[in-house]
């Protein structure tokens, strides 16, 4: 019997060694299949998209690098035009309050255009512009409101009007009032009257793009408008004596510095 | 009748059979083998491209940050002009020009009526009180304020005021002058550049 099985064992044993060595090369070949697979084309496959996203975005920063700096060296080619942009946007909307500026060339207008000033008086508060979609809290902006008062004629008053609306520093007319005699022409007027300044401290971004366009039509226009207004070249002596009001508590127009306070 | 007789062993047969399926084997295996190792070396050839486009790209990228850099001054005063532009632009846009909308007002009163007293709202509203001659007078001004005729209004300003409402009339025993109260809207958009 033992003779038997250890026939059957070598008989097993030899078939499956006969088996193992007839199928040799598909077995190399399965397993090297296996592990190219398991090992690179796996892994490949997951690292491919991470691959071409991060090549994508290359691709975008360099174009838009390629683009600054193109446009940077335009600008310096104009420098002398971005300078003069500069100062003229600075003459329009000031960089500071400049109030007895403001003050100086408010009652310079009434007065050119016949109104007598009674009242003038300044306080501070902050406005927001209407933001563009980009970068909203660029366009905060700070404002001086101005409470004036005058006496004059209604055509006076259209002509004042229509001078602070070609002035340059930028006012603004938030309200106007006025009351009248029944027996002459004199009006009495009340304005209320607001001029923007913006202070502006950028810094260089070496991967943030830069907008403007000095050759853009709709900058180039607004530099003819801004052109065609009236700068009025006043300093704090040009301040004449007014009569001053003494109305509700407000901040009154003072050449000392350090006296300004917000709202 | 002729017959074919199969005279192969059945061993011979088995033998046969296993020989077709080891060579089948073999040649699909070593087929999917040749499959993977091209999949594996286009995947290979593809990387190496991407890796070389961005290290091209990367080796630009420091290039143009260093010239840019070298740029900031420019750079600073173009930021500056950019905000103020904005800033500038957006005031304009949105400033009333009220030059107008007395210039149109001074068109629209009537003879023998007169203000006495003038007011806005910052709800686009304005009110006005005065007097006139006669009621016909009030009547008037208030055609003129809400329906003005061509030759009362300036082309583009005919819907300045609207919702005029007079508020209160009162005749004056005084001296027969009639005093009035009106108030209007007006429309902002026609006082914008």
């Amino acid at each position: 019997m033992n003779l038997k099985d250890t026939a059957q064992v070598n008989i097993s044993t030899t078939a499956f060694k006969e088996t193992l060595i007839n199928f040799l090369v598909p077995l190399i070949c399965l397993v090297i299949t296996t592990l190219v697979g398991l090992l690179w084309i796996m892994p490949a496959l997951r690292n491919l998209p991470a691959k071409q996203q991060e090549l994508a975005e290359a691709q975008k920063l360099d174009n838009q690098l390629t683009t600054k700096k193109a446009h940077l060296e335009k600008l310096l080619d104009f420098r002398n035009v971005v300078a003069e942009d500069s100062d003229l946007f600075d003459k329009v909307l000031s960089s500071e309050a400049k109030v007895p500026e403001l003050l100086a060339q408010i009652n310079l207008i009434a007065v050119e255009n016949g109104l007598s000033v009674t009242k003038l008086n300044y306080s501070f508060s902050s406005k927001v512009a209407k933001a563009s979609t980009e970068t909203p809290s660029a366009n905060l902006y700070e404002t001086v409101e101005v409470s004036l008062g005058s006496t004059g004629t209604y055509s006076q008053l259209k002509a004042f009007l229509e001078s602070l609306e070609n002035a340059a520093r930028l006012i603004t007319v938030e309200d106007v009032r006025y009351t009248a005699d029944e027996d002459s022409a004199a009006l009495n007027i009340n304005f209320l009257l607001s001029s923007p300044y913006l202070f502006v401290e950028s810094s260089a971004v070496t991967d943030e793009a830069v907008t403007l366009d000095i050759t853009d039509k709709s900058f180039t226009n607004l530099i003819n408008v801004l052109k065609d207004l009236r700068f009025y070249e006043v300093t704090a002596d040009d301040m004449p004596e007014i009569a001053k009001e003494e109305s509700e508590p407000s901040e009154e127009i003072e050449v000392v510095e350090g006296e300004e306070s917000s709202e | 009748m002729a017959q074919s007789i199969n005279l192969v062993p059945q061993s011979e047969k088995r033998e046969q059979a296993k020989k077709r399926v080891i060579r089948a084997s073999t040649v699909f295996t070593i087929f999917l083998l040749l499959c993977v190792l091209g999949a594996g070396g286009y995947l290979y050839y593809q990387q190496v491209q991407l890796e070389t486009q961005l290290t091209e790209h990367k080796s630009n990228i420091a290039g143009l940050r260093a010239d840019i850099n070298e740029l900031a001054d420019i750079e600073i005063v173009a930021r500056n002009l950019d905000k103020k532009y904005k800033a500038v632009s957006s005031i304009l846009t949105s400033r009333s020009y009220y030059s107008k909308l007395f210039a149109e007002l001074e068109k629209r009163v009537p003879p023998y009526v007169q203000i006495l007293d003038f007011s806005m709202s910052k709800t686009s509203e304005v009110s006005i009180s005065g007097s006139g001659d006669n009621y016909i007078a009030i009547s008037s001004f208030l055609a003129n304020l809400g329906r003005p005729s061509k030759e009362v209004a300036t082309e583009g300003m005919e819907g300045l005021f609207t919702d005029v409402t007079l508020n209160s009339v009162q005749l004056e025993n005084r001296n027969n002058n009639v005093k009035y109260f009106i108030t209007s809207k007006y429309t902002q958009g026609d006082l914008r550049k």
